[in-house]
């Protein structure tokens, strides 16, 4: 009695099967797809606070201001892993976080690693601002740069201060973050050391 | 089989047929309802977004709101709009004690009188603090500093700020912290732009870029 109602659904029901699976195999690709294409090492950069890109991404380049006026291109860092932190004096949560970055530097900086940390601070007195802050703050192990034209918050997309990014050694953006981090927990100086493993040359 | 029984089967075997028909109808009434779908969106958006508009940022000329104000700035100085007569005058609200990220608007104008050459120095940044309590008029001086000599700080007293929040149909919210002192303030991060003459403009989301504020003041100061 019942079985010609029974074959009238079962090929509906193998459809919607079908659906189902489709959708979880696309589902499986491109989960399969972003993750293949993480960082190297992409397993340990889940300890830093940044969202990680999917795969790197080129940046325009950017020319500044190093401490004594002179100009600087961000490319001139290629060959380095860089951190670069966009910042500002009239910036409370830039101001908190620049000690650890300081720490971070002393900790990690050499020919193989750098933080960078980039003012936003406009106007005449620029420079000055923030070599008195890193005196008042005995921020000791970071270089003075300059952006007075803020081109690092339009040409980097920086939506507001501090926005921090990581750069691989072809001077592309990792991952990036806004907000404050404490730059020189064990965590994170561990994430980059393994980050710096194994992107080595 | 009985004979009943034989005619409900076929009733029921003819069950399928009777869906594809169904089917078929429903995507009939599906097509003829895109066609004619798709010329009324195309209108209603073509007609509420003119091309022709010469502005980068939104253009809200004639808005019924965020007309005035008067308050005083961080010299003290009571202020209105008539004060920016002749000038294109930039009007946001924040505070200066951000907890987490700060906003960059003050920085964008800066860079947006930069790229406008001598026209610059006829664009004004006013900035409106919705946190009086922390921002009191020697803490916006020395923020201010930190900014072109030409831009104004604005703090409006608790009273004025509801005031002001109605006009602007701001959203203010005062999240707390965990001391009395650190609590941070949710607020609208638009600008209001005003054209030589005081009247409101242009409407610019948090972030609409130096260029587009510079492209379009450049307009209003030629009378656009």
């Amino acid at each position: 009695m019942h079985a010609p109602l029974d074959e009238s659904i079962r090929p509906r029901g193998r459809r919607w099967l079908l659906a189902v699976g489709l959708s979880a195999a696309a589902g499986l690709g491109v989960f399969a797809y972003f993750h293949s294409n993480r960082p190297p090492g992409g397993a340990s950069t889940s300890a830093l606070p940044l969202v990680m890109r999917a795969q790197p991404v080129p940046l325009p380049n950017l020319r500044v201001l190093d401490g004594t006026g002179r100009p600087v291109d961000l490319a001139s860092f290629k060959g380095k892993m860089v951190l670069l932190n966009i910042w500002a004096t009239w910036c409370p949560p830039c101001r908190q976080e620049m000690p650890s970055l300081d720490r971070l530097q002393a900790q990690l900086g050499g020919g193989d690693f750098q933080v960078v940390a980039l003012s936003v601070d406009a106007g005449a007195k620029a420079l000055d601002r923030v070599k008195s802050f890193y005196a008042s703050e005995g921020i000791k192990h970071l270089a003075v740069y300059l952006d007075a034209d803020a081109a690092a918050i339009f040409t980097l997309k920086a939506g507001g201060v501090p926005t921090t990014l990581l750069l691989d050694r072809q001077g592309r953006e990792l991952g990036r973050m806004s907000g404050t981090a404490e730059w020189d927990s064990p965590q994170i100086v561990k994430a980059l050391q393994a980050l710096l493993g194994a992107q080595a040359k | 089989m009985s004979k009943s029984s034989a005619r409900k089967l076929r009733r029921m075997s003819s069950g399928p047929q009777d869906a594809k028909v169904e089917r078929r109808r429903l995507a009939l009434v599906f097509g003829i309802f895109m066609l004619l779908a798709a010329p009324t969106v195309f209108l209603v958006q073509s007609r509420s977004y003119p091309t022709a508009s010469p502005f980068k940022l939104i253009d809200i000329t004639g808005a019924g709101y965020a007309g005035d104000f008067l308050l005083p700035d961080h010299n003290g100085v009571t202020r209105s709009l008539k004060d920016f007569n002749g000038e294109v005058a930039v009007v946001f609200f924040g505070f200066t004690q951000c907890p987490d990220v700060c906003p960059t608007t003050l920085t964008e104008v800066v860079q947006a009188r930069k790229l406008m050459g001598s026209d610059g120095a006829k664009l004004k940044a006013i900035f409106v603090t919705v946190d009086p309590e922390r921002d009191t008029f020697p803490v916006l001086k020395t923020y201010m500093a930190n900014f072109d000599p030409a831009f104004v700080a604005l703090r409006p007293d608790p009273g004025q700020l509801q005031q002001l929040a109605k006009e602007f149909k701001l959203h203010i919210r005062k999240n707390p912290g965990q001391s009395p002192t650190s609590y941070t303030m949710d607020h609208t991060a638009a600008s209001f732009v005003y054209d030589p003459r005081g009247r409101l403009r242009l409407y610019a989301r948090y972030g609409a870029g130096a260029e587009a504020l510079a492209h379009d003041a450049k307009l209003l100061l030629n009378g656009a």
